[in-house]
């Protein structure tokens, strides 16, 4: 078999395999599309049903997958639903990596485009459990301490680089996700959720993630610095936004406290 | 001479295992981690692996490689495996002889190939790239089958053809084998008895599910009585070689796991099959 029809061959099976009528259509009509293939059948199992098998096996890796990074979105579709969400998303975003670790990175905005009348919040949970998957799996890095800090002299602070870790994913929720996602995974129902407007900073210190609601100035600040500024832009930054009467340096400080304490910060 | 040492019995590296890993370690012999799984930037995996590496022989196992597509090598999986192997220094590298996808399409799955002199020409070359970018010798496993194609040769036979030709090496997996001859209807003993030995650096034992029509490598189970049988007659026939026990779907406690090697050692007889024991060693005593 020259390498043409052999490209061929894995052409049409890959086609086949990744096919939902491949399982939900009729057999003979299966048949027809695997007649040609140089597949051997017996009296066990034709062709059409020896191809039906690999057919299966990738739609509950594909769902597997998916329910793996998507654990409280799963509770909340149920079985069927989140079975027929995983199966039109797998067609719509086939996977095109080595790792079944990226399959779900599309799964967010494919909520938010195919709503079909599904509660906003559902949208704004897949966006959580998607921050959890990437930074449980972002790059380690040295973190700045209180020692770090303390073996600094006055002079150097303003000099002192403040640069989040790449696991730092910032949400800002119109409902308390979070606390949606804990009934869900406890199987409890969600009930009605309410809209609140809720601000989540995720991140993993050391081997464990983290989800924490953070106030409006502490986001603002976040995403202020995400690629990094030294401690004087800071505060000069936090001037420009502070309230009559506030006493920056000390905001300042706070955050930077609160940031190291939390396992927020690299060292450089 | 044997070119591989024995390890004794393995297991794998699951997530699953990984609190028991790090508080108490583990007592078998080596391990096998999935490539793929730790080809990441950071994070506990990585942390884990560099501590088990500390205390036991270690082999990767990748599942992407596709060595049998033809869409041209992922040249990017490749420098990130290297890259592993030398943070790591696996006794061997090893994966897959089958495809897993199809113009970037990946299927995530071990998909049978035909089993013809056209597909030797293929894989040469491919296989050739590989071991220049790993520095090291590549070793394959066969994979389990639910179907075959028309083909020119047996399967084993054209594994016994590919290592003479590429000079590359074996992962035999024993549950493979007899999965895919159930599945296929061919012999798995005569299967076996095709292989060439020097060229084996490691066997697999795994449970599997009867679903009536077919066999399905589930690695969700024990391993079977049959396939025991069928690694006592690789045994005596190879001589010692290192053995796995993949555990993957439904993954028990450590402790379980670990009992299934001691059972596939105790299958074998444990003192003609401890670690550092050569196929030579075996066959003089």
């Amino acid at each position: 078999m020259a390498t043409s029809q052999l490209r061929d061959l894995q052409d049409r099976l890959r086609a086949l395999i990744a096919d939902p009528a491949t399982l939900a259509g009729p057999l003979p009509e299966l048949e027809e599309r695997v007649a040609g293939l140089p597949i051997r059948g017996d009296a066990r199992l034709s062709a059409a049903e020896r191809v039906r098998i690999y057919a299966e096996m990738y739609a509950v890796r594909m769902r597997d997958a998916l329910a793996h990074d998507y654990p409280a979105l799963r509770v909340a579709l149920g079985e069927e639903g989140f079975d027929d969400l995983t199966r039109r998303y797998v067609v719509a975003y086939p996977s095109d990596r080595p790792s079944l670790r990226d399959l779900g990175r599309h799964l967010p905005g494919f909520l938010a485009d195919h709503h079909d009348r599904r509660p906003s919040w559902l949208g704004e949970l897949a966006q959580l459990e998607w921050a959890l998957v990437e930074a449980f799996d972002a790059l380690d890095q040295p973190l700045l301490g209180r020692p770090g800090l303390a073996a600094l002299a006055p002079a150097e602070w303003p000099a002192l680089l403040v640069e989040p870790v790449r696991s730092l994913r910032l949400l800002s929720c119109t409902t308390p996700v979070d606390s949606v996602r804990e009934c869900l995974l406890a199987h409890q129902p969600a009930g009605d959720v309410a809209a609140e407007s809720v601000l989540l900073r995720v991140w993993r210190q050391d081997l464990v993630v983290y989800v924490r609601r953070v106030a409006v100035p502490e986001m603002a600040a976040l995403r202020w610095l995400w690629r990094g500024a030294t401690f004087a832009e800071l505060c000069d930054w936090l001037a420009e936004c502070a309230a009559p009467g506030e006493n920056v340096p000390a905001t300042a400080a706070g955050l930077l406290e609160r940031w190291i304490d939390d396992g927020l910060l690299v060292a450089r | 001479m044997a070119r591989y040492e024995n390890l004794g019995f393995g297991i794998g590296l699951r997530a699953g295992h990984f609190g028991s890993l790090l508080e108490h370690g583990t007592r078998a012999d080596w391990l096998e981690a999935i490539s793929e799984n730790f080809m990441i930037a950071g994070g506990r995996p990585l942390h884990v692996l560099e501590h088990v590496r500390r205390d036991k022989p270690l082999v990767l196992h990748g599942v992407s490689l596709s060595i049998g597509g033809t869409d041209p090598l992922d040249e990017a999986y490749l420098r990130e495996l290297r890259a592993l192997a030398d943070r790591i220094e696996p006794v061997w590298v090893s994966d897959h002889l089958c495809w897993t996808g199809r113009d970037a399409h990946q299927l995530h799955d071990l998909l049978p190939l035909p089993w013809t002199e056209e597909l030797l020409d293929h894989l040469v070359p491919r296989i050739a790239r590989v071991q220049d970018v790993l520095g090291r010798r590549l070793v394959l496993e066969n994979v389990s089958s639910y179907l075959a194609f028309e083909g020119e040769m047996t399967e084993s036979q054209f594994l016994a053809e590919l290592v003479r030709r590429c000079e590359c090496d074996l992962l035999l997996d024993v549950n493979n084998v007899h999965v895919s001859a159930h599945n296929q209807g061919f012999d798995s003993r005569r299967y076996i008895d095709a292989i060439p030995g020097e060229h084996v650096a490691q066997i697999h034992l795994a449970g599997h599910r009867d679903h009536g029509t077919h066999l399905l490598d589930s690695h969700d189970a024990p391993i079977a009585d049959a396939v025991l049988d069928l690694y006592r007659y690789a045994i005596a026939r190879l001589g010692p070689v290192s053995t796995l026990v993949e555990w993957d779907g439904e993954v028990p406690p450590l402790d379980v796991v670990e009992e299934e090697a001691l059972r596939a050692r105790r299958a074998v007889g444990g003192e003609q099959s401890s670690p550092g024991s050569r196929r030579g060693d075996v066959a003089a005593a």
